[in-house]
């Protein structure tokens, strides 16, 4: 049976830029729109990933819905898929098999975790009990239903790779963020809700063989939201409060950064 | 008149109330003591077969109080799975009267709750309500938490209401040798480990029912004097029996029991009344009909003909203007809709698993 990768052939790519002798471990950094502010900290160096070969593979979002995983592989399941992945790719790869990295980290990815935070804090507010086992079960729930959690599981039990799960980050404080119907009282969050949701995600992540990375503390504000710092660029005037600026996605990289460096670091 | 029968109508007659009479005609078996409007807030609470009284209340556009709605946004299956919805609060099942009086006791202030936990690999179970938390509580504090804001959905549930349907289930239960306490189900059996030197066999007569059932009563009338309870009796015979007869017989004594009280209460209070969903499905003159080929279940056919009578005995005592049925719809804070009798929650259905 032929593999996804050669299923998908890749277009000829650059040579790897290290030296043939000492080659540096393979990072992807599989995303959606969220990705972009993890690249341009990468671009602007806002963060050294000098340790690694990085490349990134990604869309925006609409175009997940094309992706499906073979062989150990995620494959975009039409050519015009493949096509726009492989044209915002270095090497101009039209798939995305896990044999050929060190370490994956999957950024933004349409698994969605804030309404889990906003749950939690509304709860708070409305004296409604949100026990510890109903959380692993909405945490568990979100990750049946995730596409691409479900790549993130395979390309774990594939054994060789490291793999990092970074969840779009929190809205950004100031914006309407959508949920204000259902959560009136997201205010009502507090340090705890939200260790206690990240303890879980990380927890049930590793049990399915993901490192999945909590938004930084140090990017949040009230509780629950992303502090403006780290809004994208006008996000007030374009009502943007999904995207992130880089300084948020120097964030990311360096805790995942740390994270790889325990294990299978440069 | 030379004697008193000779003026009573229809209804009083075997012949023509009953015998001439198609099962789905017999009527009038209820006169409603007091109105349950679409504008009564109603609280339910009990054995399984009370899960479907809020349901077709629902339905029908009735105000049915969730005091106990859980978590916004949960989807269905985790408000059913974590028995959100089922009944006005999150305490399971409520299969007798001593539980009844328990969770009344505890809710308002006539005693705590005993610290007794059941572990499971190191999970912690409520052992008087071992279902509501399927994979158990992570720690006694979280499980104490979660009760607590149970015990608040108790009290505002009982404050807030017009009307509480109780549905009387069993009378055999265990208990605590140490302090009396009734469980919500065997130990051993949906959590806990039985231990005969720990846990007893009781099961309770007239006396204990009546008592317990007074107590309870009093509790609910002095939280809320204009508070009216309509008993019914579940119509679904026992599951297991652990009274050394047969469980036709024991079933059969059980209903009995139950039935006596719920009539006699019904007769000694004013506010107290008896809606007969259990004579309806289980009385030979509807020739066991409702009941599912195991003669246990009850069909969904015997639920909307109970709950049928229950709105048309209503609606000729206490005249609304009528209103078709609306569509059923999951809404936040309602009960779960499926109408399949799998989904019923019922703690009972486990001694099932260790027949032979």
């Amino acid at each position: 049976m032929p593999s996804a990768a050669s299923a998908v052939p890749a277009r000829p790519s650059a040579p790897p830029s290290a030296p043939q002798s000492a080659p540096r471990p393979r990072l992807a950094i599989f995303g959606d729109s969220h990705y972009a502010c993890v690249r341009l900290a990468h671009g602007r160096g806002l963060v050294s990933l000098d340790g690694w070969e990085v490349e990134y593979w990604g869309h925006v979002g609409k175009r997940f819905r094309h992706l499906g995983y073979r062989d150990g592989a995620i494959v975009p399941l039409d050519d015009f898929t493949a096509e726009r992945f492989a044209k915002f790719n270095e090497r101009g790869r039209r798939c995305l098999p896990v044999a050929d990295f060190d370490a994956v980290l999957f950024v933004g990815c349409r698994l969605y975790v804030t309404h889990l935070l906003f749950m939690a804090a509304q709860a708070r507010a409305d004296g409604d009990f949100l026990s510890t086992g109903l959380m692993e079960r909405l945490v568990r729930d979100t990750f049946a239903t995730s596409v691409t959690w479900g790549f993130a599981r395979r390309f774990a039990e594939a054994g060789r790779a490291r793999i990092l799960f970074s969840p779009p980050s929190l809205p950004t404080a100031g914006l309407p963020h959508g949920w204000e119907a259902t959560f009136p009282d997201v205010a009502a969050a507090r340090d705890e809700d939200r260790a206690r949701l990240w303890d879980c995600l990380v927890r049930l992540a590793a049990v399915d063989g993901v490192t999945f990375l909590p938004q930084p503390d140090h990017t949040v504000a009230g509780g629950a939201m992303t502090h403006p710092d780290y809004g994208v660029e006008n996000h007030l005037l374009t009502g943007d409060m999904e995207h992130k600026n880089p300084a948020y996605g120097s964030a990311v990289l360096i805790a995942a950064l740390a994270v790889l460096a325990q294990r299978d670091g440069p | 008149m030379s004697h008193p029968y000779e003026s009573l109508p229809a209804d009083r007659f075997w012949r023509t109330a009953v015998a001439e009479r198609s099962p789905f005609e017999i009527s009038g078996l209820w006169t409603p003591k007091f109105e349950i409007g679409k504008r009564s807030r109603i609280v339910t609470a009990g054995s399984c077969f009370a899960q479907h009284f809020s349901r077709a209340l629902v339905v029908r556009g009735y105000k049915w109080l969730d005091c106990e709605p859980g978590p916004r946004a949960l989807t269905p299956e985790q408000r059913r799975d974590y028995h959100y919805g089922t009944f006005s609060f999150r305490t399971g099942n409520i299969y007798t009267p001593r539980m009844l009086r328990q969770w009344l006791e505890w809710a308002f202030g006539g005693s705590e709750p005993p610290p007794e936990v059941w572990e499971v690999d190191g999970r912690f179970f409520d052992p008087f309500r071992p279902a509501v938390e399927p994979g158990g509580f992570v720690s006694p504090d979280e499980l104490s938490a979660s009760r607590a804001v149970t015990l608040a959905a108790i009290r505002a549930a009982v404050q807030k209401a017009n009307v509480l349907v109780f549905t009387l289930g069993l009378t055999e239960s265990w208990q605590s040798r140490a302090t009396g306490h009734e469980y919500a189900i065997c130990p051993g059996t949906a959590a806990g480990r039985f231990d005969p030197e720990v846990h007893q066999f009781f099961n309770h007569d007239h006396r204990t029912l009546m008592q317990d059932m007074s107590v309870a009563l009093r509790i609910l009338f002095r939280a809320n004097r204009g508070l009216r309870v309509l008993l019914t009796v579940s119509p679904v015979p026992l599951t297991a029996t652990a009274s050394g007869r047969h469980v036709l017989l024991a079933s059969s004594h059980s209903k009995a029991l139950l039935r006596v009280v719920a009539g006699q209460l019904a007769q000694d209070h004013a506010a107290v009344d008896y809606f007969p969903s259990y004579e309806i499905i289980t009385h030979p003159a509807f020739r066991g009909m409702f009941f599912a080929p195991n003669m246990r279940s009850v069909t969904q056919t015997g639920v909307d003909f109970v709950m049928a009578n229950f709105f048309r005995d209503q609606s000729a005592a206490h005249p609304q203007p009528v209103r078709a049925p609306v569509a059923a719809r999951e809404t936040e804070g309602g009960p779960a809709t499926d109408e399949t009798e799998a989904e019923i929650r019922c703690e009972e259905e486990i001694l099932n698993a260790f027949s032979r």
